[in-house]
């Protein structure tokens, strides 16, 4: 999936929800849906906040294989992962 | 401590037979408290009872290992009056060690990245840590306005650093020994404070705000 077929919506509130685990980012700062997570300062626990945040806000359980370093990259290919799980469900 | 504030006390588990034989213990490679483990709860029921700290707890939980178990059934005559059962929730459990549960430490190879489990049918830290942080939220949600406690372990523990601490306590790096105690407070919306993070014998001294 290409990042311009991604639900330009959830694509935001993904985007909402990075910030608020960021370290290193100023008020007002873009964050573009290709930014490496690791360049806006999203550390490990950053990462879990992240994913509890995801499931609550969404109402989905991200299982446990679909959790990895290529998943976390950015905040596209996050959205790639929740799309996937939001039409499976 | 009551009434507009929430307490939550997380205990760490006293020494087990799986730390002394650095054995990997999950819910069967655990088999409960050295002899030491058991003296180090008796002194923390000391503790507990000279500063009566805990004796208005109304919730006391542990995880399903038996040196969590153990170490509740030695303090609990310090705890809510003495009279408070304690419901097991897996949630604080330590890491699921799968298909290592029972294994010696050695055999533990480290996962590639924190998203890998740590053995088949294991928990990765990822995952280790978003279960440990929904057990803390649920427990702050169900304890509010009260005092509750927790025997639980190091892992949990440092988890709450973050899920109730958020950044304000990233510098608490030290791992609290077995049979010492965390306690968090919450007064109203406020933040959560960390009032005590030691041993039992710290506890004499007084709960005081030694942090951030």
């Amino acid at each position: 999936m290409m990042t311009h077929d991604l639900d330009e919506k959830l694509l935001q509130r993904i985007i909402d929800m990075i910030r608020k685990c960021a370290r290193l980012l100023d008020p007002g700062e873009e964050v573009l849906p290709e930014r490496p997570l690791r360049e806006v300062g999203v550390d490990s626990f950053g990462l879990v906040d992240l994913l509890v945040m995801l499931e609550d806000e969404l109402d989905i359980v991200l299982p446990d294989d679909l959790l990895t370093p290529e998943m976390f990259e950015s905040a596209a290919t996050i959205a790639v992962a929740v799309t996937s799980v939001l039409t499976a469900g | 401590m009551s009434g507009n504030t929430t307490t939550i006390a997380l205990v760490r588990h006293a020494e087990s037979h799986a730390n002394v034989g650095h054995i990997l213990g999950s819910h069967a490679g655990c088999t409960g408290l050295s002899d030491r483990g058991r003296e180090q709860a008796r002194q923390l029921r000391a503790a507990l009872l000279e500063t009566s700290v805990l004796s208005n707890a109304s919730i006391a939980m542990t995880s399903r290992l038996a040196q969590a178990i153990e170490t509740y059934e030695i303090i609990s005559p310090a705890v809510g009056g003495g009279r408070l059962k304690a419901k097991h929730d897996c949630g604080f459990c330590d890491v699921h060690w799968g298909e290592l549960d029972g294994a010696a430490e050695d055999d533990l190879v480290l996962p590639e990245t924190i998203y890998s489990p740590v053995a088949p049918q294991g928990e990765s830290w990822v995952g280790f840590v978003r279960r440990a942080t929904r057990a803390l939220t649920s427990l702050a949600l169900a304890a509010a306005g009260s005092t509750a406690v927790v025997v639980t372990h190091g892992g949990v523990i440092k988890t709450s650093l973050r899920a109730y601490g958020g950044r304000r306590y990233h510098h608490v790096e030290d791992d609290i020994g077995y049979g010492a105690l965390a306690i968090w407070e919450k007064v109203v919306d406020n933040e959560w404070t960390l009032i005590f993070y030691g041993e039992s014998n710290s506890l004499m001294e007084g709960i005081h705000a030694p942090l951030p």
